[in-house]
């Protein structure tokens, strides 16, 4: 591969060896990373945040401007590291494999298996689909399309027999979880200087939507009762999740909006709040979401819902941490403790 | 009269002092649960560091019921859960007589009502009591014909296990001891599977999250397109389109699909057309503007009866613990047998441990049933002679007590 070509590559997938090696040329010290490299890293951080794919100055030959890029990547995860927010890093890998995908889209079909081979991944080339995968093989990888869940593929003889686009997919999603089961990468082992960097982001991605619910909380525009201040910054993963589907627009499922219902007004969240929170979501209808609500808290008949159990949820394939809790509401409990105690501070 | 529990565990310490429990592998990495009368799990947390000391527990405590975890840790009496140190599992499904819908149950299931004012009672199922609408409880039976399908549903799933997921090894049935069947895959490849790849198994298996449009079922333009590329779950759904057309009646379509029968019975007329149609990636169409709905509903249909009815939380909770095969189960005094041969297995038979000798009881209520291959019963307050095995059934079911 010629060096740009190989650059180029190695700026399109950061898992590869050819970026491994670039960044280990690159001779980067740890305690002096160059500013320029940081914006970019944060640059990648907003893509993330906005959903959008990561951009890249695409056009440019220039071998430092696209080296730059490349080292981005690393120093991106540090960032993310720092921050500790699940949230984001899942918003990170979730554009890293758009990214990933798009450009494995354009691929011809031999650099696709080789990818493969890079993330591990055997594949035998049957006649009549693109290639098969082995089934322990493809659910190493879980997926965010339901189109590519088991049930949805041609399974037969422990192989999954996959499309060309649907190979793309497996290969993108495959890179995003490998990223995702790293991270956060351990605080030790990340450079000190960089954490100053990591806190000021941190405070600045803070969501104008979050920002302007917690505002009208405060201002008393929608209400809550209880103990705690309800905070949105002391949700649990779960929760935060879900919360920040619903403000992104996604159409979650019936049971996600009642678990997420259930959890808000056990938490003490005022009907009329949550309300505001549903009216993002894009099948939001007034009347049926304020009936369906009325019967989660009891007020339409006699049976008050509680939020499901940490059980119920990892069965239902919402739970998307290890909190060592039971209950959503007890990491929600013991979060508020915690804020509150800091504020004291 | 002798008090039932000790009834039961007098007869449980005879079974465990004349026979050993050979189950489960790697024991020393499993925790177990104990139950007493009427208590599936009264403690569990605890272990085992070989079979033979598994055993002399059994021989001194006879448990009424005894669980393990399909679950290996590290250290497995630790609690909480978290402290155990998970090192993976088995792959456990489940089917159980209740959650299959058969025309038996309402011979030999009853209902009584739980609001105490209603008190109504009646025999079959129902979901809500018939008089005040409060909910029941419900008394359940098993019988040949209902087992038997649990059965069926058992062998098509493993049929699937061996065909569509090619796992060959370590596949062990056994029978649950009550109303099911339990299907264990032990193998190391399975053992480190995640729960997420453990929930996608068990969506494919019942058909949960199915899209007709990725699996390539689609309506565009007036025509039904359908997969010709054959496979999994799409070879499933074109076998039983197949099957709907070669072997129903125009009645029974014009119910599945609302059609009616005049329109199903010229659709039908024209089988090899359809056929010939399927096998080059159409659905045939109907008149007018049915097509879409007709074949959709027929789809839908498909995917209800192709549905094995697996117990998801057995499969996807991997802190549960279930019956040990080759104990007793506390409810019926049945053994969970292991099962060499599923087709030839006779649950009411194959799992009696128990004697033909003759015990009094009173019995205060049973249905006809059957057991090693005697019909008993009905009983309605009374005292009746029984072999030791149909005793200690309906005393296990605490529908009867032992008279001395």
């Amino acid at each position: 591969m010629e060096s740009l070509e190989r650059l180029c590559f190695a700026r399109k997938y950061p898992f590869s060896k050819a970026a491994f090696s670039t960044v280990k040329e690159m001779n980067i010290n740890a305690s002096d990373i160059d500013e320029a490299v940081t914006e970019k890293a944060i640059k990648l951080i907003l893509d993330a945040r906005k959903k959008k794919e990561f951009s890249f100055s695409e056009a440019s030959e220039d071998q430092e401007l696209i080296k730059q890029e490349i080292a981005a990547f690393p120093v991106a995860k540090i960032l993310l590291s720092y921050n500790q927010d699940l949230l984001l890093i899942k918003q990170f890998a979730s554009a890293y494999n758009k990214t990933i995908f798009n450009f494995l889209e354009k691929e011809k079909d031999q650099v696709l298996f080789d990818i493969a081979s890079e993330l591990g991944i055997k594949y035998a080339l049957p006649e009549t689909f693109f290639c098969s995968v082995p089934l322990l093989s493809f659910l190493e990888t879980s997926y965010d399309e339901p189109a590519m869940k088991l049930v949805n593929q041609k399974l037969g003889n422990g192989s999954v027999f996959l499309e060309r686009n649907d190979f793309v997919r497996m290969l993108a999603s495959r890179a995003s979880r490998q990223f995702i089961a790293l991270m956060p990468l351990p605080l030790k082992a990340l450079p000190v200087h960089l954490k100053p960097v990591a806190l000021d982001l941190k405070d600045f991605l803070k969501s104008k939507e979050e920002k302007a619910f917690e505002a009208m909380l405060k201002k008393g525009q929608v209400t809550f009762k209880g103990k705690y201040p309800a905070s949105i910054e002391a949700l649990p993963p779960c929760m935060k999740k879900l919360y920040t589907d619903l403000l992104e627009g996604k159409k979650l499922p019936h049971m996600a909006r009642f678990a997420l219902a259930t959890f808000l007004f056990q938490a003490n969240f005022s009907k009329q709040a949550i309300l505001e929170l549903f009216k993002k979501a894009p099948n939001y209808d007034e009347r049926v979401t304020s009936y369906q609500l009325d019967r989660i808290k009891g007020k339409e008949s006699k049976q008050k819902y509680n939020a499901p159990s940490c059980k119920k949820l990892v069965e239902m394939g919402y739970c998307i941490n290890e909190c060592r809790t039971s209950h959503p509401m007890q990491y929600y409990e013991k979060r508020i403790m915690e804020l509150m105690q800091e504020k004291k501070k | 009269m002798i008090d039932a529990e000790n009834y039961l565990r007098e007869k449980f310490l005879k079974f465990y002092s004349r026979n050993k429990v050979e189950w489960p592998s790697s024991i020393d990495q499993r925790e177990f649960g104990f139950g007493s009368f009427k208590k599936k799990i009264v403690s569990r947390h605890s272990s085992f560091n070989s079979l033979q000391e598994f055993n002399s527990f059994l021989r001194q405590e006879a448990p009424l019921f005894v669980s393990y975890s399909t679950a290996y840790y590290e250290k497995p009496s630790l609690q909480p859960m978290e402290k155990k140190g998970f090192q993976g599992a088995d792959i456990i499904y489940e089917f159980d007589a209740d959650d299959i819908q058969t025309s038996c149950k309402q011979k030999h299931d009853s209902w009584q009502c739980t609001n105490p004012e209603c008190n109504a009672k009646g025999i079959g199922r129902v979901e809500k009591c018939s008089a005040c609408g409060s909910a029941v409880r419900l008394d359940e039976w098993v019988c040949p014909e209902c087992l038997d399908e649990v059965k069926k549903q058992a062998m098509k799933l493993i049929d699937l296990i061996k065909q569509d997921f090619s796992f060959k090894e370590g596949i062990k049935i056994n029978f649950s001891g009550s109303k099911g069947f339990h299907i264990h895959i032990i193998s190391d490849e399975v053992k480190k599977l995640s729960n997420q790849a453990r929930i996608e198994l068990v969506d494919y298996i019942s058909l949960q999250g199915i899209d007709f449009n990725a699996l390539g079922y689609s309506f565009d333009n007036g025509k039904f397109y359908c997969p010709v590329k054959e496979l999994g779950i799409s070879k499933k759904l074109n076998d039983f389109l197949r099957n709907v057309i070669s072997g129903y009646s125009a009645e029974k379509l014009a119910a599945i699909t609302g059609s009616r029968v005049k329109e199903c019975t010229e659709f039908l007329s024209q089988k090899k057309a359809i056929l010939d149609s399927m096998n080059k990636g159409t659905l045939y169409p109907l008149p007018g503007r049915k097509t879409e709905k007709f074949w959709n509903r027929l789809l839908d249909y498909a995917v209800e009866s192709e549905a094995l009815k697996i117990d998801r939380q057995t499969s996807v909770d991997l802190s549960k613990i279930i019956r040990v095969p080759g104990t007793l189960h506390g409810d019926t005094g049945l053994k969970a047998a292991l099962v060499k041969d599923l087709a030839s297995f006779n649950a009411l038979q194959d799992s009696v441990v128990f004697s033909a000798e003759k015990e009094r009881v009173f019995v205060s209520f049973a249905p006809k049933f059957y057991l090693n291959g005697v019909e008993f019963g009905p009983f309605n307050e009374e005292e009746a002679l029984l072999p030791e095995f149909a005793a200690v059934y309906l005393i296990a079911k605490g529908k009867a007590k032992p008279v001395k």
